[in-house]
């Protein structure tokens, strides 16, 4: 709010809290809240309705309707009602045992069951009412990320609001004024919090869609875990060796690939809610513009074609991009510790040593040794193989650094990593399967005719 | 007179050679009474033959035994067989059964003869005395020899317990050193091949001198105690063929099978009283005490008569006439002190510091018992929580190890540091087992009648 906030919102915030007080009434009623935020200065970059438009009069926006909902991957939307011409949402904050992928579980904190919590999505001029409970042991609150909003709504622990205790319900309420891709996460004690999972995504889609609209959207949210190898329960005390990187609190294989059928426009709306990370978000085979950030829609000027865009923590971006060319396209992020999974340090350099050494000392040393360690010699690749042939000789609930089935072998890469397909077309309810790759067109090892015709030596 | 001393010297000639045989057949009893004895305290049938004297090679019984490998108690039969130790105290039960039928002996008369050279006619005194006070004691010497011959048996026994408590504790000591040595040898692999993959890591530059110099020191603290194991081996081994009697090692097998799982069950409830009742230290002190009663309630003045009164027949033969005169000789002290009185008390003293001993070794028997069955209770306790836990979880610990290494958050050298620590753990309880059953042994000995030394180091309690 700081970044978008003018002098003249703030007055108008501080007017509001006056009349707040002098209605003694927690909350303003749903037309004079609508009034004094239509006054809002919002800026016009992130809202298509017009400051003087009266919210009160709009109707509640329908999925498949007024918008095209976000398919978020491993995710779900939170349902809604409409009460009275609000749309009316229900949080619960509890304790989640959650799956990270097949072979690594943990007891997580989220919303509703889930990690991350459920998609919330709107139209822009709804107005919501948003119930928290709170079932977890601890205190908590909810803060709607970059949400223009009154400032008894922003959910800060200790600042806006006290925290929500343990069995308690909190009421959240406020028209939406915006449209973006949002987050909504515990700001109480928010480092544990986070650390365990307590967040979601707010996508608020325009009332008026201005420009090309996306056939398909998908939204991701980014976050970072630290999950020692063995145990049941993220470590909310880390700060900087986080060793779970997740796409919507899913880590590859867990990861669900996305679909567009050549020539669809594709919006990703991208967040990062990760303790400490940024994420360069690379896709291959296609370049995509950033269209909009947590701030707002931004101008085509602004825009450049990009295969690599930066999506800093506490931010969101979306991507847009024209799925023109078929294939299983990596979408991943470029650190390259974070398209890997529970990653081991402090081991000896094997660089320059038989690996098998390893193996032949422990098999002399340890009777009943069953290694799948350095023997392959094919390091983190091999390791992720044997991992998924042999998991009972990798400790319980844990997952190999890297690695999936892929058509042509092993994928060494895991985290925070998931598979594009473009497709000619998209058979319904259907896994559409491995890209099959036209003829001629797959790299492989060299004919040494055409060595001989192009003058390698080797 | 001549036909009468010719027939009295036949007599002496025959009962010779038939006291002979009754000493003979005395020593054979008193044998054969121990070796039952033996037999029901211990459960063993004792050889009754020995090795011969001074042999090298072992009895043909004991190469018997040993051709096969010796479990426990064939190791003890062959002790029995072999071992110097209790032959010579067989040999001392000889002793005092010998000295027992020599005290229901009456002493034999006393030939006197005097002559006195003169004129006219040499003067010639003889006498047959017999010694008085001899009769009356042989009674209470015989008892004092049975009370010798009831200490000397005691003692045979207790030693003959020992030995073969020794023995059990000697094979003991051997499987669970050849084991603790197979440990150290394991422990030694681990470093070894721990030592191996660091020189391998430094020749390709990927650690440092000291991360080499540190993993080598290692390799030659197990290499310190693994000889250091083996040379034990050595040592306990020669200690059972010390046990055994054997000159050398004819390189027998131990067959008892190291049940490192089996621990000794609790003692039965009336351990204590029966301790008490088999003590053959307290039978010793019990049979001196009977004796020293004995002594100090003989009648005052047979310590004042003392060994030099007689009575007998005297003839001489008279120098003027010419003619034989017989008549009685009495020789005794004449009491003008009272030596009886002071022998007298002497033996009370000597009754009373019995009776303090035996009501000592009592407590002591009590004490120990308690104190033993306690050290066997807790160690076998520590023996089962170090075998079902501790070594359950070492092991869990090292396969989960692995995991962890096979997820490569870990490195090799780390699973070899917990096959160490393992191993270690195996050794911490080895140690245990074995002081449970030497405290097992101990308490044995006890019940059996011998009292062991209670304050022998042990390894699982730092010594």
């Amino acid at each position: 709010m700081s970044i978008t906030g003018s002098t003249q919102r703030k007055v108008t915030m501080n007017s509001n809290r006056r009349q707040l007080l002098m209605a003694g009434s927690a909350v303003l009623s749903a037309g004079a809240l609508a009034r004094q935020s239509n006054t809002n200065a919002t800026p016009a970059h992130n809202r298509t309705l017009s400051r003087d438009t009266d919210l009160a009069g709009l109707t509640p926006g329908q999925p498949g309707v007024d918008y095209r909902p976000v398919v978020t991957p491993n995710g779900a939307a939170l349902p809604f009602k409409v009460i009275d011409g609000v749309k009316v949402f229900h949080l619960v904050a509890e304790e989640v045992d959650h799956e990270f992928a097949r072979g690594l579980r943990a007891h997580c904190y989220g919303f509703n069951g889930r990690v991350h919590g459920p998609t919330i999505e709107a139209l822009e001029g709804d107005r919501v009412r948003i119930y928290v409970t709170n079932r977890l042991k601890v205190p908590t609150s909810v803060h709607w990320h970059g949400i223009l909003l009154p400032n008894g709504m922003d959910g800060v622990g200790g600042l806006t609001q006290r925290p929500i205790e343990p069995g308690e319900t909190f009421r959240y309420e406020f028209p939406l004024l915006q449209h973006g891709t949002y987050m909504y996460h515990s700001h109480h004690d928010e480092m544990a919090q986070m650390a365990m999972g307590l967040m979601g995504l707010f996508v608020i889609h325009p009332r008026y869609p201005q420009g090309p609209r996306p056939d398909r959207e998908y939204a991701f949210l980014l976050s970072e875990w630290k999950i020692t190898v063995g145990s049941r329960r993220p470590d909310p005390n880390e700060m900087g060796d986080f060793n779970v990187l997740t796409l919507n609190a899913r880590t590859a294989p867990g990861t669900e690939a996305i679909v567009a059928r050549v020539g669809e426009r594709v919006r990703l709306r991208i967040g990062n809610l990760s303790g400490m990370s940024h994420h360069p978000i690379h896709l291959h085979g296609h370049t995509f513009e950033v269209v909009a950030t947590d701030g707002g829609t931004l101008p085509d000027t602004a825009r450049w074609p990009e295969v690599t865009a930066l999506v800093p923590t506490g931010s969101t971006r979306d991507f847009e991009f024209v799925a023109d060319n078929p294939g299983d396209w990596p979408l991943h992020c470029h650190m390259t510790h974070h398209v890997m999974t529970q990653m081991g340090h402090g081991l000896p350099i094997l660089d320059g040593v038989d690996p098998t050494l390893f193996d032949a000392a422990l098999e002399r040393a340890v009777p009943a040794y069953a290694s799948m360690g350095a023997a392959s010699g094919d390091g983190m690749s091999g390791h992720g193989q044997d991992a998924d042939e042999a998991p009972a000789m990798s400790p319980p609930n844990s997952l190999a650094m890297v690695g999936m089935r892929g058509p042509f072998g092993f994928v060494t890469m895991g985290g925070m990593f998931t598979v594009l397909k473009v497709r000619g077309s998209l058979p319904e309810g259907r896994d559409v399967g491995w890209y099959q790759h036209p003829e001629g067109t797959v790299s492989m090892r060299a004919d040494p005719k055409d060595l001989a015709r192009d003058g390698i030596e080797l | 007179m001549r036909a009468r001393f010719g027939r009295a010297a036949l007599c002496a000639l025959l009962v010779v050679p038939i006291g002979c045989a009754q000493l003979e057949r005395r020593r054979t009893e008193e044998v054969r009474r121990v070796a039952d004895e033996v037999g029901q305290r211990t459960a063993l049938v004792f050889p009754p033959k020995w090795a011969e004297l001074g042999a090298h090679e072992p009895s043909p019984q004991a190469q018997a035994l040993l051709a096969d490998g010796l479990d426990d108690d064939e190791a003890i039969r062959v002790a029995l067989l072999e071992n110097r130790s209790i032959r010579a105290a067989f040999e001392r039960l000889g002793v005092a059964a010998y000295d027992r039928v020599r005290a229901g002996l009456i002493a034999n008369p006393l030939f006197s003869a005097t002559v006195l050279l003169q004129d006219p006619f040499p003067d010639v005194e003889l006498g047959v005395s017999q010694p008085l006070v001899d009769l009356f004691r042989r009674s209470l010497r015989m008892d004092l020899a049975d009370v010798e011959l009831d200490v000397a048996r005691a003692a045979v026994l207790e030693h003959l317990v020992r030995v073969s408590s020794h023995v059990r504790e000697a094979t003991l000591a051997c499987r669970a050193q050849l084991e603790r040595a197979r440990l150290a040898q394991e422990t030694a692999l681990a470093a070894r091949e721990a030592e191996g993959l660091t020189i391998a890591l430094h020749k390709a530059g990927n650690v440092t001198d000291l991360e080499l110099s540190t993993r080598r020191r290692a390799r030659a603290l197990a290499d310190l105690d693994s000889l250091e194991a083996q040379a034990l081996v050595v040592e306990r081994r020669e200690d059972l063929l010390a046990l055994l009697g054997l000159s050398n090692d004819p390189g027998f097998e131990l067959t008892t099978r190291l049940e490192l799982d089996q621990l000794p069950a609790a003692p039965a409830a009336d351990l204590e009283s029966r301790v008490l009742e088999n003590s053959l230290g307290l039978a010793q002190l019990e049979a001196r005490l009977r004796g020293a009663q004995a002594r100090a309630g003989l009648p005052r003045s047979f310590n004042v008569l003392g060994n030099n009164s007689a009575v007998g027949i005297g003839a001489g033969k008279d120098d003027v006439v010419g003619s034989w005169g017989v008549g009685p000789i009495l020789s005794v002290p004449i009491p003008i002190f009272d030596t009886g009185a002071s022998m007298q008390s002497a033996a009370r003293a000597e009754a009373l510091a019995w009776l303090a001993e035996r009501d000592g070794l009592v407590r002591d028997l009590a004490s120990t018992t308690r104190r033993l069955a306690a050290r066997q209770a807790s160690l076998s306790e520590r023996a089962a929580l170090a075998r079902s836990e501790l070594l359950s979880l070492t092991r869990r610990v090292v396969i989960e190890t692995l995991q962890q290494y096979n997820s490569m958050q870990i490195g090799a050298f780390d699973v070899l540091h917990e096959r160490e620590l393992e191993l270690k753990h195996s050794r911490m309880a080895l140690d245990l087992w074995e002081d449970a059953w030497r405290a097992r042994i101990d308490l044995d000995q006890l019940r059996l009648g011998a009292r062991p030394e209670t304050h022998r180091p042990s390894r699982s309690m730092g010594g």
